[in-house]
């Protein structure tokens, strides 16, 4: 169940917090605040009003943001308008500007219009239809929205003293138990201390209302000798009041055309005044003390129904209200709820590409852990991994391959070559009795005949290319006929790997 | 107007939305890194493995191919796995033969190994034997252009009438090859 806050604004401000249930309104506590900052529906002091608002719904604990304004103000202006039957709502709007801007001297700037249909007539055949067009003052509707705000309040919509009595009709509330009459005409007056005021139906639609405030309550004014009042005889409040109420009803008859009244309500403090009606003015007059849809087991012991009528009424209105500015209001939502839109997205789009990248690397990994399982692959691999062991080990070997043949080269130390050699240029006297040849050096023995042979057979050594070196170390002659010697021959290329 | 307002409001809203979806689908890359650091180690595991594994069967036939060259080389080389004393034997047979040499005698020393890292085998033969000096040119010539890779240190050569009595040391070389390759 929902709690709503109900204010109504005129010479006081009365709060009802209040829960509906279906068709069903609970009044949960009621507050009146006789504050000297409103007169007549208008905030004469916002912030002396809204600190009195505070303190009391403080001092009362409530904490219900929800709230509905109604404003009652004899500042709203109803007229009513034939028009030829529009269906298009804003042309019928525009075409009631237009109208309303010949019949009443007003700046409509200054003013929100909303309507009702009262009653569709046909002239030679053309639809004609009847509204009852209410004036409401813009400065009523910004004051209302800036009191709601500094009140941290959400405001749900701001509804006018006539609405409420529509309300009644459109919701078929009954009053003490009774139905109200469409076709009827019914007055609607709310007497209290020192404000009176009228509000006239007709076919269901309110098209009048007036209000009067007086300094001095009635009982002050009916001591003195009030000449003003000539209707009644002698002057007592409730002759006071009946008084201004004829002149109300003199004042509707002459603005609306209708010449009777069929029944009267009457709501506030003074219930005295029903008896004036009846005698005085031959009415049919009744006291509200019940309506229906209004639960009556828990309302609050201060609570009258009387006093508020209106406020329980706001509550039962289905209409929209007035057209609240509450472009920054909306404004400010389309954010905050562009931004929790952006901050889910994002959350979950940070989400959805954390597990989506997750589960595209798992299936990543799954795929390649089965390629890496595969058998087949597993078979090449081995194959492979053998390959390239074996292609380190062969080039492994051709190194240790190359070392072997240099260490060979190395080893190599006999060249037939030079044997030849010694063998071709020995000369004919000369027998080489035996040669050496290793890595160092070649060694021959020789015997020459002659001393000049051993010099031709050494030199001719000497001659020959491979040969870097020769050296005789001695030469022996025993007999004088032939010599003996020794050469050690240097050979070059073992003179080249020496070095 | 706070209609229109209002729909500006969604619409741009939704357009918002839309584009981070949109970035979100596309652009994985950011998502991609967050997600990978939970399971970093396990990913940085089989994706190193799986790399090597399709670089490797990828390029198998590459290695085939270098594999294939090596053996090839090795193969030029022509050079003997182990020592083989009978195969030395008949070597040198075969060379003194087609010299018309008669060997008096051929020593054998053990296998010993050679090289820095001792993977190297040899084995020193000395030959004895008597012959004319120029079949003993054309023996060690031979000796030289065998296949088997041998190398001539030393010879000594003594001269007795018109017949040389030679002593020659020959190395004979192996270099062994694990089992299974080639």
């Amino acid at each position: 169940m929902a709690k709503i806050l109900s204010f109504e604004i005129n010479n006081n401000i009365k709060i009802i917090e209040a829960s509906i249930k279906g068709e069903v309104l609970s009044v949960l506590r009621c507050m009146c605040i006789d504050s000297v900052y409103v007169k007549d529906g208008k905030i004469i002091d916002m912030d002396g009003a809204v600190n009195e608002i505070n303190e009391k719904l403080k001092s009362r604990g409530i904490k219900t943001k929800k709230s509905i304004f109604l404003i009652n103000s004899n500042s709203i202006v109803i007229r009513k308008i034939k028009l030829p039957f529009l269906k298009k709502s804003s042309e019928v709007l525009s075409m009631l500007q237009i109208e309303l801007q010949q019949t009443v001297s007003i700046d409509l700037s200054k003013y929100r219009i909303i309507y009702e249909l009262s009653d569709i007539t046909y002239e030679n055949r053309i639809p004609y239809a009847v509204h009852i067009v209410y004036c409401v003052p813009v400065i009523l509707v910004s004051q209302y929205t800036e009191l709601a705000a500094k009140l941290k309040l959400k405001l749900l919509k701001i509804e006018i003293i006539p609405n409420c009595i529509n309300a009644l009709y459109k919701n078929n509330i009954k009053i003490n138990g009774g139905v109200l009459n469409n076709n009827e005409t019914a007055a609607f007056v709310n007497v209290s201390e020192n404000f009176v005021s009228f509000l006239a139906a007709n076919h269901g639609i309110c098209d009048f209302y007036i209000s009067s405030y007086f300094k001095e309550s009635f009982i002050e004014m009916a001591a003195e000798s009030l000449s003003q009042y000539r209707y009644l005889s002698s002057a007592t409040a409730d002759n006071l009041f009946a008084a201004q109420i004829t002149k109300f009803m003199r004042y509707y008859y002459s603005v609306s055309g209708n010449r009777s009244i069929d029944k009267i309500y009457i709501y506030g403090c003074n219930h005295k005044i029903k008896e004036e009606i009846n005698n005085k003015l031959n009415i049919n007059s009744e006291i509200i003390t019940k309506i229906s849809n209004l639960s009556e087991t828990v309302l609050p012991d201060s609570f009258d129904l009387g006093k508020y009528f209106n406020t329980v009424l706001s509550l039962f209105s289905r209409d929209k209200g007035l057209k609240i500015n509450t472009r920054k209001l909306k404004l400010k939502n389309n954010y905050g709820y562009a931004a929790v839109l952006l901050i889910i997205s994002a959350a979950s789009a940070i989400s959805f590409g954390y597990f989506n990248s997750r589960a595209a690397i798992r299936n990543e990994l799954s795929a390649m852990s089965s390629y890496i399982e595969d058998r087949e692959n597993n078979e090449i691999n081995s194959a492979i991994e053998e390959i390239k062991s074996e292609t380190d080990y062969l080039k492994q070997y051709l190194q240790q391959a190359e070392m072997l043949l240099m260490t060979k080269e190395d080893n190599d130390c006999v060249d037939t070559n030079i044997l030849r050699e010694i063998n071709r240029l020995k000369p004919i006297g000369t027998k080489v009795t035996s040669i050496y040849s290793d890595k160092d050096s070649t060694q021959l023995e020789c015997i020459s005949s002659s001393m000049g042979e051993v010099t031709m057979f050494f030199s001719n050594l000497k001659g020959i290319n491979l040969v870097d070196s020769a050296y005789i170390p001695a030469i022996q002659s025993k007999t004088g006929e032939t010599f003996s010697y020794s050469i050690v021959l240097k050979l070059k290329d073992v003179c080249k790997r020496e070095k | 107007m706070c209609v229109n307002v209002k729909n500006n409001i969604k619409l741009k809203a939704l357009i918002f939305v839309i584009t981070i979806v949109l970035i979100v689908y596309f652009v994985k890359a950011p998502y991609r890194m967050f997600a990978n650091l939970s399971i970093r180690d396990e990913y940085k595991d089989v994706y190193s493995q799986y790399e090597n594994m399709s670089k490797d069967i990828n390029m198998k036939s590459i290695y085939e191919e270098k594999q294939s060259i090596l053996i090839k080389k090795v193969n030029e080389l022509n050079i003997d796995t182990e020592i083989l004393q009978d195969g030395i034997i008949n070597e040198l047979n075969n060379i003194s033969r087609k010299n018309s040499i008669e060997l008096n005698s051929v020593k054998f020393s053990e296998v010993m190994p050679i090289l820095s890292d001792n993977s190297g085998l040899c084995m020193k033969v000395t030959v004895d034997f008597d012959s004319d000096f120029n079949d003993m040119l054309n023996f060690v010539d031979d000796v030289k252009k065998s296949k088997t890779i041998i190398s001539i240190p030393d010879i000594s050569i003594l001269t007795i009438k018109n017949t040389v009595h030679v002593s020659l040391n020959l190395m004979f070389y192996a270099l062994p090859m694990k089992t299974g390759v080639m």
